[in-house]
C-alpha cells in the first residue's frame, strides 16, 4: 500500500515537473526575442545612414536619446522668430534650452515626444495634447480638493490664468486664448504652484466658464469615508471638531462599559483592562473565534434578531443598515486600492462619480437609505403601532441621516447641473439627475448655491459623526458588543455593565 | 404513488425515471448555459481562457450542441413515458396528482402573497405546489421554444429558405434572452424554493432520493398526505 | 505497515517538492495567461521618426528608405523627388498620408494595387478628387492608411490579421466594427480566435472593398462558408445596428424594425417575470425566516 503512495507521489511529482518545464517552455517562447535584422549582412547604403541620421526614433528613455530628441525640436523652436500666426495676435512658439531647463527643472532629461506624443508628425499639430498621465499617476483628494478628474493636468499645474470647458469631450483644459480670445503663448512652460489657492481661483469664481463651483471648498474628510471615497486628511476644522467628539464619546462610552465589574474585580482600571484584554485574546485565539463569526455574519451583517422580530422592521433597517455599510465597504476598497493602483481601471471607474457603476450604485444605495427613513418615520408618526415605542433620540438619528441623505442627493443635482455633463452620462445617476431637472426650473446661480448645500451636506455629515457615540447610534457600536459577550459567554462579565 | 410507510418513515415521491431525467437536465443545462454564455460574453478575457479549455470556440459550440441534443432526448423520454403512463398504465394524467395547473394555484399564489405580508396562513399545497407547476411548465415550454430557436441558429440556411432572413436574428435574441431569464429564475428562484426555504436548508434531496420525510411530506404537501391517508384509512 | 518510517523519510522531500512546485504551477498560470494576452504596444505609424527595432522585424524591414521614398540626395543621379523644406510653412502641415505617392507600393504588389482601383475605396479617392469634398468617413483611405509600411508584420496567423484588420477597418467604420462584435462571426472570431469564422475582407473583399447592400453580393459572401445559402439566407443582419441605417437596403431596413420590436418586448417580458418571482420568493423566504426564528425561541 505505501509502494503504492510512493508510486503516486512520484507519479504526481514527475507530472508537475514536466507541467512545470513545459510552462517555462512555454514562457519562453512566448517571449518576443529580437528578430535577426535581415540586413545585417549587407553593407548598409550611404542612403539609410543619411536618411536615419535624423529620422531615426532616438531612444528617449536614455538621456543620450532624451537629449538628441530635444536637439531636433530645438532646432526649429529655440529660434526666437518661431510663430504660429492666428488671426488676432501672433503666438510665439519658442522655446529655447535655457527657459525650459529653468521652468521645467524636473523634466530636464525627458524629450519633448514623451508628452508631446503625437507631434513629431506632419500635419505638425496635436491631437491629444502634452500627455503627463503617461509618466504621473492620477493623486488623489488631499491635494485637488474632490477628484478632479476631468481637469486636465496642466489646467493646474500651468502657470496661464485661463482654462476653458472643451465642449467636444468636457475636458476642463488650458485654454489658448484668454477671456477676449486674444491668442495666448504656453511656450515657456512655467509650472505652477498648485498648492496655491490663487491656482484654484483659476476656475472657482462666480460665472467662471469651467462649470466649477463658485467657491473654493475644502477636501472631503477621512470622516467621510463612511459613505464617500475619501482621503486620509481632515479636511475643514468642523470634521475636526466632529472627529474630536467622536472619539470623546467613544471614550466616555468605553469608560462607562469598565465602570462595572470585570470578572469580580471592582476598583482597580488598571486590572479590569488587564482582564478584558486578556479574556478578548483568549477568545480570539480560541474556537470560541468561529461563533464569533457565525454571530458577525447572521446577527450584525444580516440582522437574524431583527427579523425574529419582525420582517418589516428587518426589511426596514436593512434598507438602512446595509446600504451604509455597502457605501461604506466599497468607499474603504477604493480608498485604499486608490493608494496601490491609482490609474487601474477599477479605481478610475470608482474614483470617477460619473462612471456609470459607480453613479447607479451611489443613488441606488442613497435611495435605499431615504427609503429606509421614510419608512420608519411614516411607522413612527403616522401608523404609530403600539409596540413601536418612539422615544426622541430615535427620532433625532432618523432626522439627522435624512437630512444627510436628502442634502446629498441635493448637493448631487446641483453638481449636475454645474458641470453640465451630458444627460446621457448623468442619467445613470438617476436620482441626482432627477433632482437636476428639477433645480434647472430654477433660475439660480447653482455654481454659488453648490457650495452652500456642500457646507450644508458636510456640517451634517459632522453632525452625524458626532452624534455616532450618544443617542440612539450609539447601538451601531453596542448591539454587536453585547451580541459576541453573549456569545462568549453571558455570565462572565466580561464587560458587562 | 402509493404511500409505502418503512422504517424510518419515509415515502416514495419520484421515481427512477424522474430521478434519472432531472440529472439529466441538471447536467446539460449547466453545461449548455456555461458554454453558451462563454460563447456570447466573450470579449472578457478569462472567458476567452474558459473557451480555449474547453478547445476554442468549435468545440464549445459543438459541446452546446451536443448537450442541447442531449437533453431534448431527456424531453422526448419524458414524453415517452407519458404516453405510456396513459396509454399503457392506463393513469390518469389529469386530477389533483397531476402538473396540471388548475383554479387552486391561483388561489394558493394569492394566499402565499397574502402569506408574505402577514396577512394569513400559508397555503396547504397539493402534491405539487403552483411554484413547482411553474417550474415544470416554464422548462418544458421553454425547453421547446429553446429547441426551436437554436435548430433556427444551427441551420440558418435551411430555415432562410422557410422564414425572412430577419427571423435567425430575431431568433438569436430570443435563444439568448430565454437563456438569460431560464438561467436567472433557475438560479435564483427554483434553487432558493428548494434548499433554502429555512426547513429545508442546505439541500432538498428528494428529487435525488425519490424519498421524502413523513414530516416535510405533512408541512409541505398537506393535502397530498391528506388524501392518502383517507385512502390507506 | 513496516515501511512506515521509511515512507514518511521519502515521503517528506517529495511532498515538499510537490507542493512547492504545484505552488509554482498556480503561480505560473496567470503569468503564462498574462503573457498570452499581452500584446507589444506597436509604434504609430507616419511619425517623423522610424522605429528601428521594430522596422527592421517588419515585413518591409529588408528595404531601404529610397525604396520606397525614391533618392532625395543630389549626388545620386537624377533628383526624382527633394526632401521637404522643413522651414516650409506647407511642410507642416501636409499629410503624409496624402502627399506620399503610393504609386511606389505598386512595384512589389501589383495584385493589391489592382484589386484596390476596382473596389470602394479607390472610387471614394476618384469622388473626392472630382469633387474636392471628404466623405464623412474622413479621407477615401490609400495604401497607407490600413497598412503600416514601417510596422506591419508578415506571416502573421489569419487571427493576428484579423484582430488589427477589426481594430484598422474600426477606426473609419466604428458602427459596423461594434456590431460585428456583437455578431456571432466577430465574437467567435475575434474574441475567441476562431479561424473559421469571417472577418472583415472575407465578406467585403480585401483590396475590393464593396459594400453588401446588393443581396447579390451580398450572397456571394456568404456562399464562401455557407454553400447552402439562399437568396433569402443572404438578408440576414449581420451589422445588427440601426446606425448606419441607409446603408441597408429594403428588405433589411424592415427586418431591423422588427428584430429591434421584438427585441424590447423579450426584454420587457424577462425583466416583469424575473422581478415578479424574485420579489415573490424573497418576501416569502423573509416571512419563513421569521418564522423559523420565532419557533426557535
Amino acid at each position: 500500500m505505501h509502494m503504492k503512495m510512493m508510486k503516486y507521489i512520484i507519479t504526481c511529482g514527475a507530472l508537475m515537473i514536466f507541467m512545470a518545464a513545459g510552462t517555462t517552455a512555454l514562457v519562453f517562447a512566448a517571449m518576443p526575442f529580437d528578430q535577426k535584422s535581415k540586413t545585417a549582412d549587407e553593407t548598409p547604403s550611404l542612403e539609410a545612414l543619411v536618411c536615419l541620421d535624423s529620422h531615426r526614433m532616438p531612444n528617449i528613455h536614455t538621456n543620450e536619446g532624451a537629449i538628441a530628441s530635444q536637439t531636433f525640436c530645438y532646432g526649429c523652436h529655440s529660434k526666437s522668430d518661431i510663430k504660429k500666426k492666428e488671426a488676432r495676435a501672433d503666438i510665439s512658439l519658442t522655446v529655447t534650452p535655457d527657459t525650459f531647463q529653468l521652468n521645467q527643472p524636473a523634466h530636464r532629461f525627458t524629450a519633448c515626444i514623451s508628452c508631446h506624443t503625437d507631434i513629431a508628425r506632419s500635419p505638425h499639430k496635436t491631437q491629444t495634447g502634452a500627455t503627463c498621465r503617461e509618466c504621473h499617476p492620477v493623486h488623489s483628494e488631499n491635494m485637488a480638493h474632490a477628484p478632479h478628474l476631468r481637469v486636465s493636468c496642466q489646467a493646474c499645474h500651468f502657470q496661464s490664468e485661463f482654462v476653458r470647458l472643451d465642449p467636444e469631450d468636457l475636458r476642463v483644459k488650458l485654454a489658448h486664448t484668454d477671456y477676449d480670445n486674444v491668442p495666448i503663448s504656453l511656450s515657456e512652460h512655467i509650472f505652477s504652484d498648485a498648492a496655491n489657492e490663487k491656482t484654484c481661483k483659476k476656475c472657482h469664481f462666480k460665472n467662471n466658464p469651467a462649470g466649477a463651483p463658485a467657491a473654493v471648498l475644502p477636501s472631503k474628510s477621512a470622516l467621510c469615508i463612511i459613505c464617500h471615497n475619501s482621503p486620509l486628511a481632515m479636511g475643514h476644522p468642523v470634521f475636526g471638531i466632529a472627529g474630536l467628539i467622536f472619539l470623546a464619546g467613544m471614550f466616555s462610552m468605553i469608560a462607562f462599559w469598565f465602570k462595572g465589574s470585570v470578572k469580580g474585580e471592582e476598583t482597580s482600571v488598571h486590572r479590569k483592562i488587564s482582564l478584558s484584554s486578556e479574556s478578548i485574546w483568549k477568545t480570539l485565539f480560541s474556537r470560541q473565534l468561529f461563533s464569533l463569526m457565525k454571530i458577525f455574519i447572521l446577527d450584525i451583517l444580516l440582522q437574524k434578531r431583527i427579523l425574529k422580530e419582525s420582517v418589516s422592521r428587518w426589511s426596514m433597517h436593512s434598507l438602512i443598515f446595509t446600504a451604509i455599510l455597502l457605501r461604506f465597504l466599497v468607499s474603504l476598497f477604493t480608498a485604499i486600492g486608490f493608494y496601490f493602483n491609482p490609474d487601474g481601471e477599477w479605481m478610475m471607474a470608482l474614483n470617477d462619480k460619473n462612471h456609470w457603476f459607480t453613479a447607479f450604485f451611489n443613488d441606488l444605495l442613497g435611495l435605499f437609505i431615504l427609503l429606509g427613513i421614510i419608512w420608519a418615520a411614516v411607522k413612527r408618526f403616522i401608523v404609530k403601532p403600539k409596540h413601536v415605542v418612539s422615544e426622541y433620540q430615535d427620532n433625532i438619528a432618523l432626522i439627522i441621516i435624512g437630512c444627510l441623505v436628502l442634502a446629498g442627493f441635493a448637493l448631487e443635482g446641483a453638481r449636475i447641473l454645474v458641470t453640465g455633463i451630458l444627460p446621457e452620462t448623468a442619467v445613470y445617476a438617476f436620482t441626482g439627475f432627477a433632482v437636476s431637472r428639477f433645480f434647472s426650473l430654477f433660475p439660480l446661480d447653482w455654481a454659488s448655491v453648490y457650495p452652500v448645500l456642500w457646507y450644508v451636506h458636510g456640517v451634517v455629515a459632522a453632525v452625524f459623526v458626532a452624534y455616532l457615540p450618544f443617542g440612539k447610534m450609539r447601538h451601531i457600536f453596542n448591539t454587536p458588543l453585547t451580541y459576541f459577550i453573549e456569545t462568549v459567554d453571558g455570565v462572565k462579565n466580561k464587560k458587562r455593565v | 404513488m402509493e404511500a409505502n410507510p418503512t422504517p424510518n418513515e419515509t415515502f416514495q415521491r419520484f421515481g427512477v425515471l424522474h430521478r434519472i431525467l432531472h440529472i439529466i437536465i441538471i447536467f446539460n443545462f449547466t453545461l449548455l448555459a456555461i458554454t453558451g454564455f462563454a460563447l456570447h460574453f466573450s470579449e472578457f478575457g478569462w472567458v476567452r481562457f474558459l473557451v480555449s479549455v474547453m478547445g476554442g470556440a468549435a468545440a464549445a459550440g459543438w459541446l452546446h450542441r451536443f448537450c442541447a441534443v442531449f437533453l431534448y432526448m431527456g424531453v422526448l423520454i419524458h414524453l415517452f413515458w407519458l404516453f405510456y403512463y396513459k396509454f399503457v398504465l392506463k393513469q390518469k394524467l389529469s386530477g389533483p396528482d397531476s402538473m396540471l395547473p388548475g383554479k387552486k394555484d391561483i388561489k394558493d399564489l394569492y394566499q402565499n402573497l397574502r402569506y408574505a405580508f402577514n396577512k394569513g396562513t400559508p397555503p396547504l399545497f397539493d402534491r405539487y405546489s403552483y411554484l413547482q407547476k411553474y417550474d415544470y411548465w416554464a422548462e418544458m415550454l421553454g425547453m421547446q421554444s429553446m429547441a426551436v430557436t437554436g435548430l433556427i441558429l444551427w441551420f440558418p440556411d435551411f430555415f432562410a429558405g422557410m422564414l425572412p432572413g430577419y427571423f435567425i436574428n430575431i431568433a438569436g435574441y430570443l435563444h439568448l434572452y430565454e437563456a438569460v431569464l431560464a438561467v436567472m429564475y433557475i438560479g435564483v428562484v427554483h434553487m432558493a424554493d428548494t434548499h433554502l426555504v429555512p426547513d429545508i436548508f442546505p439541500m432538498e434531496k428528494s428529487i435525488f432520493t425519490g424519498k421524502i420525510d413523513k414530516k416535510r411530506f405533512m408541512e409541505d404537501h398537506p393535502e397530498e398526505w391528506k388524501r392518502k391517508q383517507m385512502i390507506n384509512n | 505497515m513496516q515501511t512506515g518510517t521509511i515512507r514518511k523519510k521519502h515521503n517528506k522531500p517529495t511532498g515538499w517538492f510537490c507542493t512547492l512546485l504545484t505552488a509554482g504551477y498556480i503561480f505560473l498560470a496567470p503569468a503564462l495567461l498574462l503573457v498570452s494576452l499581452a500584446d507589444a504596444a506597436p509604434a504609430t505609424d507616419s511619425t517623423w521618426f522610424v522605429e528601428m527595432n521594430q522596422y527592421s522585424g517588419a515585413a518591409h524591414g529588408s528595404l531601404r528608405c529610397e525604396d520606397c521614398h525614391g533618392p532625395m540626395i543630389e549626388s545620386e543621379s537624377g533628383i526624382k523627388k527633394p526632401h521637404p523644406d522643413p522651414d516650409d510653412d506647407a511642410f507642416l502641415k501636409s499629410q503624409t498620408k496624402r502627399i506620399f505617392d503610393y504609386q511606389s507600393c505598386r512595384k512589389c504588389h501589383k495584385t493589391a494595387y489592382s484589386r484596390f482601383l476596382k473596389g470602394a475605396h479607390a472610387k471614394a479617392a476618384d469622388k473626392e478628387k472630382t469633387t474636392g469634398s471628404v466623405s464623412l468617413t474622413g479621407y477615401a483611405p490609400v495604401c497607407g492608411d490600413c497598412h503600416s509600411a514601417h510596422y506591419s508584420k508578415s506571416h502573421l496567423s489569419r487571427v493576428q490579421t484579423g484582430r488589427i484588420m477589426t481594430q484598422t477597418c474600426g477606426t473609419c467604420h466604428p458602427d459596423q466594427k461594434t456590431s460585428y462584435l456583437s455578431n456571432y462571426h466577430g465574437k467567435a472570431a475575434v474574441n475567441l480566435g476562431h479561424d473559421k469564422s469571417a472577418f472583415c475582407t472575407d465578406c467585403h473583399g480585401a483590396h475590393t472593398t464593396f459594400s453588401l447592400k446588393d443581396n447579390e453580393a451580398a450572397l456571394n459572401a456568404c456562399l464562401r462558408c455557407h454553400p447552402d445559402a439562399t437568396p433569402e439566407f443572404a438578408n440576414i443582419i449581420i451589422h445588427d445596428t440601426k446606425k448606419n441605417i441607409a446603408l441597408k437596403n429594403d428588405a433589411k431596413k424592415t427586418g431591423l424594425k422588427w428584430v429591434h420590436g421584438v427585441r424590447a418586448v423579450i426584454i420587457f417580458f424577462v425583466v416583469l417575470v424575473l422581478v415578479f418571482f424574485y420579489s415573490h420568493t424573497g418576501l416569502l423566504m423573509l416571512r419563513k425566516l421569521h418564522e423559523k426564528l420565532r419557533r426557535h425561541k
